[in-house]
């Protein structure tokens, strides 16, 4: 049995807490779409497209703190090639993919009738894109490196959140296309439909994270079950 | 020998002459078709100017893209719950399993 690889016991069963965060964050989010539509005012300039703000802007600062939950769970695996830290980079990696597809999807239906384009290269969003790229890479080489897969996509991880950095001033250095931050020019209305939407996406973003984590607990668990029934002879 | 050398060459001759021959049967066949069949009008050599000058205004509707923006946000995330809820599942099914059998075996 590889060490650590099954280091962490507890109960396997679906846990009460993560049930009532989930449904809070259900209900969270029917009142930030409330929010989001009948109470923030319909902006000026870009009209009802601008209501993509209030889930766009939440996605993109979850795809950097996921980011960020990969960089720490790959640095962790890579000082103690511990199982655990193992886990929590590979799911924090696989929900910047979620969260990052949503901003790059989202990003563009606004961009088409913001600029009347789709897609620009701006500095903004051609980073965004390699940041998601580079956490696909680390995905892809996970499933597919053999050996040593698992340190370098650690590797991948770290350097995905050093372009994180890069990606949230980008905005600041290189004036593009790209709206620059806004948080502090906002109507009342429309911050509070922004920062309940945050919220929300910030619990969304715990109870994934507690799913995927205990998804790769129950992987652990099995391999280690095949390991114990292969050595007990039950396997061919 | 000889006789082969002739099938070649005979072969040969044929496989360069079909393509001239097929060219001239089109030719000839074309002028018997072309009265029946519609004139086609003559395509522009490359993009078409609008008469009069004036671009038609191009509109996009804010609602279809704000609605495809918040459909995709609910499907990614309950796409992803839903993976995740069969993978355990499946997972939970396995550890059942493989604990019976140790049980059994024990």
């Amino acid at each position: 049995m590889t060490p650590g690889a099954f280091d962490e016991k507890g109960p396997l069963g679906f846990p009460p807490v993560l049930a009532v965060l989930c449904a809070i964050t259900g209900l969270m989010f029917c009142y930030s779409l409330h929010l989001a539509f009948y109470v923030a005012p319909v902006e000026a300039q870009m009209g009802f497209v601008q209501k993509i703000f209030y889930f766009h802007v939440p996605s993109a600062w979850v795809l950097f703190l996921s980011v960020g939950v990969a960089a720490v769970g790959s640095v962790g695996f890579l000082s103690t090639r511990g199982a655990k830290w193992d886990r929590l980079g590979n799911a924090g990696t696989e929900l910047a993919i979620v969260f990052g597809a949503l901003v790059l999807f989202s990003g563009p239906l606004w961009g088409r009738k913001a600029w009347g384009a789709y897609w620009v290269w701006d500095v903004r969003l051609t980073s965004s894109l390699v940041l998601v790229l580079t956490m696909v890479a680390s995905k892809i080489v996970r499933g597919y490196a053999g050996g040593s897969a698992k340190q370098i996509a650690a590797g991948l991880a770290i350097f995905a959140v050093i372009n994180s950095v890069f990606v949230y001033y980008s905005v600041d250095i290189w004036r593009g296309t790209h709206p620059p931050k806004v948080m502090g020019d906002l109507d009342p209305l429309m911050k509070k439909a922004l920062w309940t939407s945050v919220f929300t996406f910030l619990l969304a973003y715990v109870c994934l994270l507690w799913m995927r984590l205990r998804l790769g607990r129950l992987e652990a668990a099995v391999d280690h079950l095949h390991m114990q029934a292969t050595e007990a002879g039950l396997h061919d | 020998m000889n006789t082969m050398h002739h099938a070649r060459a005979l072969v040969l001759s044929i496989f360069l002459a079909a393509p001239v021959l097929a060219e001239a049967q089109t030719s000839t066949t074309t002028p018997a078709v072309a009265p029946s069949a519609p004139a086609k009008p003559a395509l522009p050599p490359g993009f078409e100017p609008v008469p009069g000058g004036a671009a038609r205004a191009e509109s996009v509707d804010a609602n279809v893209l704000v609605v495809a923006a918040y459909a995709a946000f609910f499907l990614g995330m309950f796409g992803f719950v839903i993976h995740v809820a069969r993978r355990q599942a499946a997972l939970s099914k396995d550890i059942e399993e493989l604990s019976r059998k140790l049980e059994k075996r024990s």
